[in-house]
């Protein structure tokens, strides 16, 4: 046998030693976000939506508020949600004690929620609006909507 | 020395006479002596008169009341709502519409309202857990 042979075969196991020995990596997942908007009339002060993904294969890695800076940073949301591998539900929720004049109508961005989804079928998310309220603490009527946009 | 161990007769012969003569057999009564003694007390009995069954005037009205008051204690809870404490704005129900007016309470009030801002947190966060156990009610 060369030298040359002896060589090539050496490098050949060392490579196939580097290969083998990589770790493998963690299947990524689909990273979303997930936008809840709620929409009024009427200036929003307080809400309360509860997200819920019907498979109940989500894990949620993130919140954020939404576009209005009078309600705080993040909402509210039960933060061992965020410490299971996955959930079938979140219940977010916020308000804002400003006046009614500095208060979000239309259709407000109220939380972003930032969603690894597991499994290979696309996530199914359904939404409730548990309560909306207006500055002096009146329930109103209002209506929700969810946008959903791949991050990677 | 071994207290069971069958010792002799060691005893006075007299005291020996009269412990054999306790130690006689149990008399045996028969089917005679058993029917005249069930006769004599049917007889007996039945010379006496029956006693009336005494009812106080009050067992009535009073297991009346009991019954009414056992029906209002179990049906209480379906009738009248127990308001909960976190169901600040008496809505029946506890979200973020009570969180909202403890802390509007609050700002008007500041600390003289005697609601602290933990309170506040700790109401929020109950009505977003996800457990019952921690979940408002």
């Amino acid at each position: 046998m060369s030298r040359a042979r002896v060589l090539h075969a050496a490098l050949a196991l060392l490579c196939a030693a580097a290969v083998l020995s990589t770790p493998a990596q963690p299947e990524a997942g689909t990273f979303t976000t997930v936008d809840v908007f709620v929409v009024s009339d009427t200036p929003v002060a307080a809400w309360q939506v509860e997200l819920t993904e019907r498979r109940g294969a989500m894990q949620i890695v993130g919140i954020e508020r939404g576009d209005d800076s009078t309600f705080r940073d993040p909402p509210f949301y039960d933060r061992v949600a965020l410490e299971r591998s996955t959930t079938d539900r979140i219940v977010l929720a916020s308000f804002s004690l400003s006046d009614a004049a500095q208060l979000p109508r239309g259709k407000v961005r109220v939380a972003r929620v930032h969603v690894r989804a597991t499994g290979s079928a696309q996530p199914d998310y359904e939404a409730r609006l548990v309560a909306v309220g207006t500055a002096d603490g009146r329930p109103i009527d209002a209506q929700l909507s969810l946008e959903t946009q791949p991050e990677r | 020395m071994d207290p069971t161990a069958e010792q002799p007769e060691t005893l006075p012969p007299a005291i020996a006479s009269r412990l054999r003569r306790l130690d006689r057999a149990e008399a045996i009564f028969d089917p005679r002596s058993d029917r005249a003694v069930l006769e004599a007390a049917r007889s007996y009995f039945a010379a006496r008169p029956a006693a009336p069954a005494r009812r106080s005037r009050w067992a009535l009205p009073l297991g009346a009341a009991a019954a009414v008051l056992l029906a209002a204690v179990l049906v209480r809870p379906l009738v009248f709502h127990t308001p909960s404490a976190d169901d600040v704005d008496g809505s029946g129900r506890v979200d973020v519409l009570d969180v909202l007016a403890l802390a509007r309470m609050r700002a008007a009030g500041g600390d003289a309202s005697g609601i602290t801002d933990t309170r506040i947190e700790e109401l929020a966060y109950r009505i977003v857990a996800l457990d019952s156990a921690r979940r408002a009610p």
